[in-house]
């Protein structure tokens, strides 16, 4: 009982992290209490969702940003949509990253674009590690016999 | 623009062009526009947990389509930025069809003039993403607003799970959530 304990607490720290260090809002707390008995895989569902779809904008940028006529207008919009998605599951950082994305697509600033990517990258390659060692946190109290805390 | 009124539920039974059972005369139907799987996926979720009935549209053609088979909803929440028919041209196409239900837009969009630009399409209203019940409470019956926690103090404030059953209990008392049923 005390490992359950234990691995709980471990996870509620770990979590409180991602929120403190603002890779995650108040938006995965919205994911999290949609989750219940009915829906328990719900929030590994969605982002799953959101890390397939994002990894394909994020390579259908990097291919817009080679070309030699660089199309600012389609870059916006596959940019727009990570923004959104990312809104959707709480992935702050993320999000913010798209926002300055924008603003070079604005500017029709290639360089500027390049710069973003790679931050966008960044921050989605750091979020999905924090989400994918959560879930792994989540699996091990789960396989221990506890359950999910849920914030108050 | 428009103004519209909350339309009451038609009991009538209608399918689209698949055979899928589109208003089912009793439930609160609400049509979800958006081109995103991730946002179609939490906010159909979003909306089910509440008891509402949900159809999916992945662009603003698709939903006008459905209306054109005789579809009809309680509620429509729109997404602006899509392809083939964006959510003004498609709230714009509803209206001019003479759907009155509240459409609502929903957008990544910040910009004020963007915004406004959108509503002139013919919506209620118009809320930034990220999507909650309690942007949209006031349009869904039987949803009252509820305050959210300070998100900073949930997780330092967990407390020691002994029962949990009982720390569940206490803690949505203490919430002082309030949703009908």
């Amino acid at each position: 009982m005390d490992g359950v304990i234990q691995l709980q607490r471990q996870l509620v720290d770990y979590t409180a992290s991602l929120f403190h260090e603002g890779f995650l809002d108040e938006q995965f707390n919205q994911l999290q209490q949609l989750q219940d008995e009915n829906n328990p895989d719900f929030v590994v569902e969605v982002v799953s969702l959101f890390f397939e779809d994002s990894e394909r904008l994020l390579n259908e940028l990097a291919k817009a940003l080679e070309q030699q006529c660089v199309d600012f207008k389609r870059i916006d919009a596959h940019v727009h949509q990570l923004k959104g998605s990312s809104s959707s599951i709480g992935a702050q950082r993320v999000q913010k990253a798209c926002i300055a994305f924008r603003n070079y697509c604005d500017e029709q600033n290639t360089e500027g674009c390049l710069k973003c990517l790679q931050q966008v990258k960044h921050e989605y390659s750091l979020v999905k590690t924090k989400l994918e060692t959560l879930f792994k946190l989540q699996r091990r109290v789960l396989a221990a016999g506890g359950s999910i805390p849920k914030p108050i | 623009m428009s103004t519209s009124q909350n339309s009451t539920v038609i009991k009538e039974e209608i399918f689209d062009g698949n055979e899928n059972h589109i208003n089912n005369g009793n439930a609160f139907l609400v049509l979800v526009v958006d081109d995103d799987n991730v946002v179609r996926t939490i906010h159909k979720m979003m909306l089910e947990v509440k008891g509402m009935e949900v159809q999916l549209a992945t662009n603003g053609k698709e939903a006008v389509d459905l209306h054109r088979v005789g579809a009809c909803f309680n509620l429509i929440l729109m997404d602006k930025d899509m392809p083939v028919m964006n959510g003004y041209q498609a709230t714009k196409e509803l209206r001019d069809m003479g759907v009155n239900c509240p459409i609502i837009g929903v957008t990544s969009s910040t910009e004020e003039a963007e915004l406004e630009e959108f509503m002139e399409a013919g919506l209620d209203d118009c809320i930034c993403k990220p999507l909650t019940i309690e942007k949209i409470a006031c349009y869904l019956p039987g949803v009252a607003s509820t305050s959210t926690a300070n998100l900073g103090d949930d997780y330092d404030d967990y407390e020691e799970v002994e029962d949990e059953n009982a720390d569940r209990a206490s803690n949505t008392n203490s919430n002082n959530t309030n949703v009908a049923s």
